[in-house]
């Protein structure tokens, strides 16, 4: 198994580019500089380090820098509200929190204000990074991940994808989210170039900079290939570049694939699976045109980790699997996804979902997360929070309230949610309902809800 | 003549849309998932529209929308 650290500082020498974005760029040798120099300050402490940005050139190199200093690190991304900045802050108790944005945070330091820190707290001493995912709760969940959960699954990523080592990698994701482990590590470790920029929405700019930088490995979710694929000029003749598309995140189908490969002939289309919990991805495959939907998300014998099907749900187990979430150990080295799967001729399928968990816009989004947000509105009673789906894509999040205010106002409870959700968890449509629907069971009828 | 509001009333379900000057955007009402559904709508029904060679301020109210597909059946 491999050492990410040693392999990233294999490239210690190199003047190429390792990070590209909209305003700046760094070379591995810069990268590798500073992060020792920050690494040093970090290296004798052992709380999480809250690394708050968007995908600026200090936000790598933050990261970095944690990494040789065997530092814990909490990446955040500037989209998060402050309320739910000052849980995680809360939750892990970390000691220094470097403010890689233009925001004011509180009691934040700059990258270049780093200095020596001495806590001794072991609890994270084997832990690299911890990723927060929607809480059913309404709290979020810190999943904490040790360092030989990455070097398994950046080990496999490097095996599965070796004839794209050095390559120029487009990240789409925020590094608050774990997909983004996939092109950081993958991109790093292999000597390529690493690009990024800010707004994912606007497709003009998109192409430019997809274009003008050779992309030849993008790291995405279907949904942002959807975003790509509606413009004709998205193609092989205008991309020659690209030579492979590594999806995860959500649920990816043929009627996208289909489409990606009328554009691109010759491209290679990578289909992986893995929660969070399991450091990024625990299988993947070549899909090529011989497969129908559902789409496999693995072969059984290429996997990161150890795979079951145990009535239905796919259970991890194996050097993949993380610590635990904070304050909530995983003692037992297995972790039960929630997700419906089954093997059929040597290879993994994932087909939904056992519990109201589900990706849109491929987040992860719990719904009774937003429920109980919703509660903490004023005037918010009670609240349903549903899904319209077409053909199996989430179109929206719809939530129905029982508020005790004469005036119900749709557009303030939004204006509120903002302070405890990011952007894509409040709903698209929240409407007044008198009460809850119930089953002859007495449970919620969502599906009452679903057919409003 | 394809009809913009009916079109966004049947992706976003947001009885907002049938207001001609309804702001779309910022509004939140054509997420990325309602402007996905919006092009491959439109593709279906035959009308060839790249978003990157269009006019982005058409795309902010259903009027402007009207009028993107407007021009595109015209040509």
């Amino acid at each position: 198994m491999i050492d990410i650290a040693k392999e990233i500082l294999k490239f210690e020498d190199s003047d190429n580019n390792c990070y590209v974005n909209e305003e700046n760029k760094i070379t591995y040798k810069e990268l590798i500089r500073k992060a020792r120099e920050y690494a040093s300050y970090l290296k004798d402490g052992n709380t999480p380090v809250i690394i708050y940005g968007h995908k600026s050139v200090d936000m790598l190199v933050s990261i970095i820098s944690c990494v040789l200093a065997k530092r814990c690190y909490v990446p955040v991304d500037t989209f998060m509200p402050l309320k739910r900045l000052s849980q995680i802050i809360e939750e892990t108790k970390a000691s220094i929190i470097i403010n890689n944005s233009e925001n004011k945070i509180d009691n934040s330091i700059k990258l270049d204000e780093l200095s020596i820190n001495s806590d001794i707290d072991k609890l994270y001493k084997d832990i690299c990074y911890i990723i927060f995912t929607s809480g059913s709760s309404g709290k979020q969940k810190g999943a904490l991940l040790k360092r030989k959960n990455l070097n398994n699954f950046t080990d496999y990523m490097i095996k599965f994808n070796s004839k794209y080592k050095g390559s120029n990698v487009l990240n789409t994701a925020s590094f608050s989210f774990d997909l983004s482990v996939a092109d950081i590590y993958f991109t790093l470790c292999t000597g390529g170039t690493l690009y990024s920029y800010n707004d994912s929405n606007d497709l003009d700019y998109a192409f430019k900079f997809i274009k003008k930088n050779n992309i030849e490995y993008i790291v995405a979710t279907p949904t942002y290939m959807k975003m790509l694929i509606l413009d004709k000029d998205f193609c092989e003749k205008n991309f020659p570049s690209l030579k492979c598309i590594y999806f995860c995140g959500e649920v990816l189908s043929c009627n996208l694939t289909d489409k990606i490969f009328d554009r691109f002939p010759k491209i290679e289309i990578i289909n992986a699976y893995g929660p969070t919990e399991a450091c990024c991805a625990v299988s993947m495959i070549n899909v090529n045109k011989k497969y129908n939907d559902p789409l496999p998300v693995g072969i059984m014998n290429n996997l990161a980790t150890k795979v079951e099907i145990v009535d239905d749900e796919i259970i991890l187990s194996g050097d993949s699997i993380f610590h635990g979430y904070i304050n909530k150990e995983c003692t037992d080295g297995v972790y039960k996804t929630g997700d419906i799967g089954y093997i059929k001729d040597g290879l993994l399928y994932c087909i939904g979902r056992k519990d109201l968990q589900i990706k849109y816009k491929g987040y992860r989004i719990e719904l009774s997360d937003i429920e109980n947000n919703l509660k903490k509105c004023d005037g918010v009673v009670d609240s349903v929070v549903i899904v319209k789906k077409s053909e199996d894509t989430v179109k929206y999040i719809k939530a129905f309230v029982v508020t005790n205010k004469k005036d119900f106002d749709e557009e303030q409870i939004k204006k509120e949610l903002k302070d405890y959700l990011p952007q894509y968890m409040i709903p698209k449509i929240i409407k007044k309902i008198d009460e809850i629907p119930v089953t002859d069971n007495n449970k919620i009828d969502r599906r009452a809800l679903e057919d409003d | 003549m394809i009809n913009a509001k009916e079109l966004l009333m049947e992706i976003c379900e947001d009885e907002r849309v049938l207001d001609d000057n309804q702001e779309l955007i910022e509004s939140g009402i054509l997420d990325s998932y309602a402007y996905i559904m919006l092009f491959s709508k439109l593709d279906d029904l035959g009308l060839e529209i790249q978003p990157t060679r269009l006019d982005k301020s058409l795309l902010k109210t259903p009027a402007g929308i009207q009028e993107l597909i407007n021009r595109a059946t015209k040509k």
